[in-house]
């Protein structure tokens, strides 16, 4: 369970999050939808530790993480930013095994285990035939899949993704989307930041939809993914109607 | 059972190049371009059999061999600093002569020689790192430096602004000192024409101290590469490694400027050499940026010596006339 308490963070001559209270469930998927400008990316994040939040606190269980280093933060939570940095010369593998960092010694010497979960994330990935290839070279399908690969062997009980679909086509979207709902039913706590709302409400069991700064709602998308919320969030005229395949609400716009 | 590296090391066979490159220029400049006609054979005679009414042998002992094994561990030191600072920066126009450390260094070094009485009593070594501190900060916070929107066009506008202040008052400096301008202009050109035993004492220990901070930072290096976001949330203290990053390029650039003046260019072009030969991972392209910028003094070194026979060009010289042209490319290919 994430608590998150009259968190307040500013830019430079704007404040982004105005006192923000909300839990994220443990075990879940949530996927934070809003507008442009709304404060998803920043509120993510603050949680993450990326950003120092002018007020508040951020605490998983009874543990506050503004306490923790970077060093044991990483091994309790993992984040993949909308753009990461994709190095020159560093190989699938290499990349993936990044993730270990916060569990290495000084010289950075990878374990058995290190290596096993490295592995295991490849594999899951299905990137084991890619491993020794540049990531450069790769499409940003695949890439994308790297990523999501590091972060499976960082291991940690909470995953934080920022807008992960949002540079593939259809196909690699669902299979990424297919990719986190695994990572899900193995025991993992997902928090996705996601612009297609219907992707959001079919893969979600919460959703936290933000306006301005402020959260505007917050239960799963059955409960409140209706007309009326879309007119007032995204000023959207839209029907709903049941996704035949996902049995979950589905807004076609007018 | 195998060992494995978060960070494999590789290319050996590219370092063993470089090496070779290095021992190749450095035993020419031990008896090349001489008054006394100096061989390759005294070189090997000083290691095998030292005589010491030999006269050649004195000569490469006592003047060739502090300047020589000098110019490569200047070179090694402003190799590592560029390299540091475009690992740091993800900026690969970074590089102490372009940031004004080095300027820095040199004008309060100038500015220090000048008074009778030193700076606040400090040494030439601290003088020079406070100089190096001033440069590299004001451009850092011109160039909005280490905030996370960092603009690289920005930093490299407020290198040139801050470079070319202080180069002005390191001139103005040169026409108040008059008597002295000669030898101020020669050093300020970055030269090692006057290097003797005493400024290898004087550069040795805080170069390696720099190289063992420097050292310690790879690792940071290599997941720096990701964005300082991504470097934090895979648990790098960033902060802490940008810190050590500051003191190892500080204290490279500044002992070196102290000890040969501000020789342009190398911090830029070795790290690009080394990233050339030896690809991505920090913890090989640290030696391999130290061996190519010493390679690159040792040869400028020797070539400085051949120009205008007896009379000495500024080493600088020599590395800005190589650099220019490579920090053109550099530009020109970044556009693309």
């Amino acid at each position: 369970m994430i608590h998150i308490e009259n968190l307040t963070v500013n830019y430079p001559g704007k404040k982004v999050l105005k006192k923000l209270n909300l839990s994220i469930p443990q075990g879940k998927i949530t996927a934070l939808i809003g507008p442009n400008g709304c404060g998803k990316s920043t509120l993510l994040k603050a949680i993450s530790g990326g950003l120092k939040a002018a007020e508040g606190k951020v605490s998983i269980v009874d543990l506050d993480l503004s306490k923790l280093s970077n060093k044991n933060r990483a091994k309790k939570l993992s984040i993949l930013p909308q753009s990461p940095i994709t190095p020159e010369g560093v190989t699938v593998q290499q990349l993936v095994s990044f993730g270990r960092n916060p569990y290495l010694s000084q010289w950075g010497i990878l374990s058995a285990d290190d290596n096993k979960k490295v592995l295991k994330a490849l594999r899951d990935t299905g990137l084991i035939e890619l491993s020794q290839r540049p990531v450069i070279a790769l499409s940003g399908g695949q890439r994308q899949r790297v990523w999501i690969a590091m972060i499976l062997a960082q291991d940690t009980e909470y995953i934080l993704l920022d807008e992960p679909t949002t540079y593939l086509d259809l196909t690699h979207q669902v299979e990424l989307m297919e990719m986190i709902k695994t990572m899900n039913k193995q025991g993992k706590t997902i928090v996705v930041v996601l612009h297609d709302l219907n992707q959001a409400s079919r893969y979600s069991d919460e959703l936290i939809v933000m306006k301005a700064g402020k959260i505007h709602a917050q239960d799963s998308p059955e409960k409140i993914f209706n007309s009326s919320l879309l007119q007032d969030v995204f000023e959207l005229n839209a029907i709903i109607i049941n996704d035949p395949v996902a049995n979950k609400p589905m807004c076609v716009p007018l | 059972m195998t060992l494995s590296f978060l960070f494999p090391p590789k290319k050996l066979m590219s370092v063993f190049i470089l090496i070779t490159v290095l021992l190749m220029g450095f035993v020419c400049s031990l008896y090349g371009q001489s008054e006394f006609s100096l061989r390759v054979n005294d070189v090997w005679n000083l290691f095998v059999s030292y005589d010491e009414s030999n006269i050649n042998q004195q000569i490469i002992l006592s003047l060739r061999l502090p300047r020589s094994l000098t110019a490569a561990v200047i070179g090694f030191n402003l190799g590592i600093a560029g390299l540091l600072m475009q690992g740091l920066t993800r900026n690969p126009l970074a590089s102490p002569t372009l940031f004004a450390i080095s300027s820095g260094a040199a004008c309060l070094t100038a500015l220090n020689s000048l008074t009778v009485a030193s700076i606040g009593g400090l040494s030439n070594e601290a003088v020079a790192f406070v100089g190096a501190l001033t440069g590299g900060g004001l451009v850092f916070l011109l160039g909005g430096g280490l905030s996370s929107n960092q603009n690289a066009l920005r930093l490299i506008l407020a290198g040139i602004a801050i470079n070319g202040l202080l180069t002005s008052l390191t001139r103005a400096v040169l026409i108040i000192a008059d008597d002295m301008a000669y030898s101020l202009l020669h050093w300020l050109s970055g030269s090692l024409s006057g290097i003797d035993w005493s400024s290898w004492s004087q550069l040795w220990p805080l170069s390696l101290l720099g190289l063992f901070i420097a050292t310690s930072t790879c690792r940071g290096l290599n997941l720096n590469a990701l964005g300082e976001q991504t470097a934090a949330s895979l648990g790098v203290n960033v902060t802490w490694l940008r810190i050590r990053i500051c003191l190892a390029v500080l204290i490279l650039t500044s002992i070196s400027v102290t000890v040969a003046g501000p020789i342009a260019f190398v911090g830029l072009i070795a790290p690009h050499l080394a990233r050339a030969w030896c690809g991505s991972n920090h913890f090989m392209l640290l030696p391999a940026a130290g061996l190519s910028g010493a390679a690159l003094v040792c040869w400028a070194d020797l070539v400085s010596r051949n120009i205008i026979p007896p009379a000495e060009t500024p080493v600088g010289i020599i590395t800005a006339l190589i650099g220019t042209p490579f920090f053109i490319y550099l530009i020109l290919k970044g556009k693309r």
